[in-house]
């Protein structure tokens, strides 16, 4: 298998920095790096369609841990207004319910650690409806870019086997020439 | 009613509103619009499609190699805008409200404030001032990333349809 020291379609594209604050491009290059060989893609089109597979799924994982960072932000902001500051976010973000501070605020705001989850999702509803459609889309853009990944390699594998064929057919009327040549 | 005075000065001061005159000023109010520039075509001579284009020669045709190019492009220039929208995401900001109201007490009403209380009044109606945390004032992500969506959507769907049809 050749491995290609030129830059790749996406880099020649504009692409620069993939990963963003908080996530790890260790992560990312190993998963990346897995993917093209996991499905043997060679040619620059191969490789890039199997990076944009695994952009795909981390994207997914991204979208979910903002769907996280979504639901704490409503829980925050169903508290009262008095208690919104930067203490009871950091304990809502390490999820000390037994905290006194936290659980004061919890009465105060007449909801329970069972209650506000709820209530933060419904206050960032159209949020997670909105992460919810990127996700699907993800999964969507994933499989079409997988069967175009399945046309591409079975196009190029047929037109190897046509130009086998073809080689082999070329010979073989090579020989009937020389043969009818002989008698 | 408006006056005869007013009527004139307001025709005076529209015949001053001409907009940009100078070429820099005509060029930049021209980009007033465009908040993210997605919808805007690819340019079909651009350098970098070229070299695109030549490393997929060997493996498309050449006029699919173009079109697939320029679709690489477009789909790669809305994934970085993504990108960006993401990393420029509004810090949280600490702001004081009033703890009985919970109205946000901005530099421009605590200035106001000076001049209708006490400093002892002031004083006390700080003191039941709370910070609380916000966004910045910029858009949120799930906001940035449904502007994107559809660009998104197509330019995926552009590519693969081409790849998986050719």
């Amino acid at each position: 298998m050749t491995r290609r020291s030129e830059p790749s379609l996406k880099a020649l594209a504009g692409a620069s920095a993939v990963v963003i604050e908080g996530e790890s491009q260790a992560e990312y290059d190993r998963g990346r790096k897995t993917t093209i060989q996991e499905l043997a893609a060679t040619s620059p089109l191969e490789i890039y369609l199997a990076e944009k597979m695994f952009d795909c799924l981390w994207w997914i994982r991204r979208l979910d841990s903002i769907r996280v960072s979504v639901i704490q932000k409503g829980m925050f902001e169903s508290l009262g207004h008095v208690h919104r500051n930067k203490g009871i976010k950091a304990l809502l973000d390490a999820e000390a319910w037994d905290d006194p501070s936290l659980q004061e605020a919890l009465r105060d705001s007449g909801t329970t650690r069972e209650s506000l989850p709820a209530a933060g999702m419904v206050k960032a509803q159209d949020s997670l409806e909105s992460l919810d459609k990127q996700t699907a889309f993800r999964l969507k853009m994933f499989r079409d870019l997988q069967k175009a990944y399945e046309a591409h390699a079975n196009r190029s594998i047929n037109q190897e086997r046509l130009k086998l064929q073809n080689q082999l057919l070329a010979q073989h009327v090579t020989l009937k020439e020389v043969n009818s040549g002989d008698q | 009613m408006t006056s005869e005075l007013q009527w004139i000065a307001n025709r005076l001061n529209a015949q001053r509103s001409t907009g940009p005159r100078t070429t820099l000023g005509r060029k930049t109010s021209a980009q007033n619009a465009v908040t993210h520039g997605l919808s805007q075509p690819v340019s079909t001579v651009d350098s970098t499609v070229t070299a695109i284009e030549k490393e997929l020669g060997a493996e498309l045709p050449g006029e699919l190699a173009a079109r697939v190019a320029w679709q690489i492009i477009e789909l790669e220039r809305v994934e970085q805008h993504l990108q960006r929208s993401i990393n420029q995401q509004p810090q949280t900001q600490t702001s004081l409200v009033d703890g009985l109201t919970g109205i946000p007490l901005t530099p421009e009403i605590l200035q106001g404030l000076l001049h209708h209380f006490s400093p002892s009044e002031l004083e006390g109606l700080l003191s039941r001032a709370i910070p609380i945390e916000s966004k910045g004032s910029g858009e949120s992500i799930t906001t940035l990333l449904r502007r994107s969506f559809r660009y998104l959507r197509r330019a995926s769907n552009r590519l693969t349809q081409t790849i998986e049809k050719c």
